[in-house]
């Protein structure tokens, strides 16, 4: 007997549309390091996960998402803030 | 004709007359082409998510135009040489197979 929750194209059973605009949505795709998750782990079909990738970088292009989180700079301002 | 998107950054620097006086400024452009500007749209001052020339904020405009695109490469000549530009992105929008057979 399976006992986990069967994994789901999101895209495809809500219709959600993907677009590079809104990153709330493109925000679940992505580790807290700004890296985009695979699909085998978020269960999206090919064909939504192909047009996720490009939506993403997209979005990174536009600084609405980070391309990473960490780093030199981001450290300095942690310590502007305190 | 097809359907454009150009979303672009302006610098924090940029006060509101300056935001509007750019809006002017690249929708004359455009429509010295070929291309009709149907939304310009000002999302407002946001955060970046990381630092752009030393920038940490910017102002968001988003253009959608429609025309046969030779205006593209006029617009992103004039963006690169703009100092208040700071980035921007096209983007064509992919035809769905209803208004291809319309078109057809």
């Amino acid at each position: 007997m399976r006992n986990y929750r069967r994994k789901y194209c999101k895209f495809c059973e809500d219709k959600v549309e993907i677009d590079y605009k809104n990153v709330v949505v493109l925000r679940d795709f992505v580790t807290e390091r700004g890296k985009i998750i695979p699909r085998r782990i978020t269960g999206t079909c090919a064909k939504h996960q192909r047009e996720l990738t490009t939506a993403i970088k997209r979005a990174r292009m536009l600084a609405l998402m980070p391309f990473t989180t960490g780093g030199k700079k981001n450290i300095l301002l942690i310590k502007d803030v305190k | 004709m097809s359907q454009y998107e150009i979303v672009f950054i302006l610098a924090d620097k940029v006060d509101e007359s300056g935001v509007k006086s750019n809006i002017e400024k690249f929708k004359e452009v455009v429509e010295k082409v070929d291309g009709t500007v149907t939304k310009a749209n000002n999302w407002g001052k946001k955060t970046l998510a990381y630092e752009i020339n030393k920038n940490r904020k910017g102002t968001y405009i988003m253009f959608e135009i429609t025309g046969e695109g030779q205006f593209v490469k006029e617009l992103e000549k004039k963006f690169r040489l703009s100092e208040d530009v700071i980035r921007y992105l096209t983007i064509k929008k992919k035809e769905t197979k209803k208004t291809k057979s319309k078109e057809n």
